[in-house]
């Protein structure tokens, strides 16, 4: 743990603009952070197969900082774009992996992660003997999440669910938002390749079709493992927020079908599988999706 | 107190200098390696001209990285553009080289490139800490004819499942064959996902702004990692687009027996073929200046 960090000093102009960190101990995701100091809401961003922490969430990074219209709606927000083997990984290990990457996040968010040292860059070389180190975070120590929301994409929600059932005992996980878009938690269609390519802007579903055999396309198309989610998640839904998603389908998707649990809410776009979670100027869609908060006050009347 | 831009080059030593100076690198030639510094010192140089970082802590860091751009392989037109291996070469030759006085001055372009700046950085992070697409550019760019032959006699023996296992794990992957045909689908994926910010960054351009200086500076900091320019680049990537296909194909025939296959192969090929016009466009258009 470093001996001691600061926030940062930021000019005005400058303050609701993110501020991007990798995580390097968690292999190709990083985060969008808050430059305000009164951030308590935080969205972590979970890509399906094939994708990754960048190509499938690269739209929401552009339009937060940049579109007027809703730079400050997240301005305050701090946003975590998770990255896990996709493909190559089993449903149950992806899900661990993001587990660990949450107890980073919530109750308490662990400053070692976000300490970077500046020494590099203030100290000049032929001042230090040996190594100098002074560390910096980029947001106020006592920096605390209140509202999380988790948001998947595909098998990204699978992979949330997954996780969220598994530790049924962890408060603050309970309490996450559930935003799921495309969610493959019925399966994924037989599809075929043609089918598959026909709508694809990239390689996303290319690669799919090649990876078949693949072992997390297996889960995904092992019928009784989703069912058995499906059963615990409706089982334990009243134990906490995380249980009941809202979920965005696409009308044109022939890769997931669109079957939501019980406890769930759903809508329907125009689109298809991967332009679900993609928001542009003339698709807010999106953005509206994962930034909405459940009324309090509602919840608890239900 | 530190400024966040301190923090923001401390992120680049991190990422992107300290990994080049330890060496962490695979799948590179001496060209790539030396590409890969210029690209990074090339950086740094943008994100002190934007005001992105700040030229005194840049001036630190010059003073750890010099020696590793002095020994670096200068890489060469058409493999890297001479905007920015110029740009480089001129840092070395100064005694001072991160004088506030080289900042952007015109308020219209900083007011447009500061922002777009992170990401762009970011976008260049994830193609540079890609091993699979290293070794598809080192293949594209400095493989000699034989040991390209070689690779091309190992296709009979490359399915589909192979290729999925080296995207599955990168870091174990051996230089052979399945990955290049892997790291050749992970460029077309980080093309796509270039274009995509090129295509938002060209709808904010506002009156007054120099976006075809943005392209040549910008973009031509990653143009090398698909090395169009040159011929040789330019034919195995045709070839490797034919191969790609023709595993696809077999992999996915028996499945999907009642697929269109002939319109597949078209879609598939208008893909890589907008993926190649577009990344001329937005990554290569130093190269049409000189022409």
């Amino acid at each position: 743990m470093p001996k001691e960090t600061n926030f940062v000093e930021v000019e005005a102009g400058e303050r609701d603009r993110h501020y991007y960190h990798r995580m390097v101990e968690c292999e190709g995701s990083f985060a969008m952070l808050s430059l305000h100091e009164d951030v308590t809401d935080a969205i972590i961003f979970v890509h399906g197969f094939g994708g990754d922490s960048y190509g499938t969430w690269a739209q929401f990074q552009l339009l937060i900082d940049q579109w007027e219209a809703v730079k400050a709606e997240f301005a305050k927000r701090d946003l975590y774009f998770f990255q896990y083997h996709s493909v190559w990984e089993r449903v149950e290990s992806s899900s661990n992996r993001l587990l660990k990457f949450m107890r980073l996040l919530i109750p308490e968010i662990n400053l070692e992660h976000f300490a970077m040292d500046v020494g590099p860059v203030t100290v000049p070389k032929e001042e230090s003997s040996g190594e100098v180190s002074e560390f910096v975070v980029p947001f106020p120590k006592d920096r605390k999440y209140e509202r999380v929301t988790l948001a998947g994409h595909s098998e990204g929600g699978v992979v949330i669910r997954t996780m969220i059932v598994r530790d049924l005992e962890n408060t603050a996980l309970l309490n996450c938002r559930l935003a799921l878009f495309a969610p493959a938690i019925a399966g994924y269609k037989p599809a075929g390749l043609l089918g598959s390519m026909a709508n694809f802007p990239g390689l996303g579903l290319l690669l799919e079709a090649v990876l078949v055999a693949a072992p997390a396309y297996q889960d995904l198309k092992d019928k009784e493992d989703l069912k058995q989610l499906k059963t615990d998640t409706e089982t334990a839904h009243s134990k906490g927020r995380a249980l009941c998603a809202d979920i965005l389908w696409g009308h044109k998707d022939y890769v997931v079908k669109p079957q939501k649990y019980a406890c769930d809410t759903q809508d329907f776009e125009d689109c298809n599988h991967t332009q679900i979670c993609k928001p542009s100027e003339d698709y807010p869609k999106p953005l509206d999706h994962v930034k909405k908060w459940p009324d309090e006050k509602k919840e608890e009347h239900k | 107190m530190s400024h966040v831009e301190t923090l923001r080059l401390a992120e680049l030593w991190r990422s992107r200098l300290q990994p080049l100076a330890q060496g962490e690198l695979r799948g590179t030639t001496p060209m790539t390696a030396g590409a890969s510094v210029y690209e990074a010192t090339g950086w740094l140089i943008e994100g002190v001209f934007c005001g992105y970082f700040r030229p005194e802590d840049a001036d630190v860091l010059w003073v750890r990285t010099r020696a590793m751009v002095e020994a670096a392989e200068v890489p060469e037109y058409p493999r890297f553009m001479p905007v920015v291996a110029q740009g480089v070469q001129k840092l070395l030759r100064e005694k001072d080289p991160f004088a506030a006085k080289d900042q952007m001055t015109e308020e219209a372009q900083r007011e447009f490139e500061l922002p777009l700046f992170p990401h762009a950085l970011m976008l260049a992070d994830q193609l540079f800490g890609d091993s699979l697409a290293r070794m598809c550019t080192s293949v594209l760019a400095s493989y000699d004819k034989t040991a390209w032959a070689k690779l091309m006699e190992e296709l009979g023996k490359v399915d589909g499942a192979l290729v999925a296992k080296r995207i599955g794990s990168p870091a174990e992957a051996p230089m052979d064959m399945a990955a290049v045909v892997a790291g050749f689908l992970r460029l077309l994926e980080h093309m796509n996902q270039s274009r995509e910010f090129f295509d938002f960054a060209r709808t904010r351009v506002p009156y007054g702004v120099d976006f075809e200086s943005y392209l040549q500076r910008i973009g031509g900091l990653t143009a090398w990692h698909v090395p169009l320019l040159d011929a040789q680049a330019r034919a195995r990537f045709e070839q490797l687009t034919q191969s790609t296909w023709a595993i696809l194909f077999v992999e996915s025939v028996e499945e999907y027996i009642g697929a269109d296959w002939a319109a597949a192969e078209a879609r598939f090929e208008q893909h890589v073929s907008a993926m190649r016009s577009s990344w001329e466009t937005y990554h290569l258009s130093a190269a049409t200046a000189i022409a």
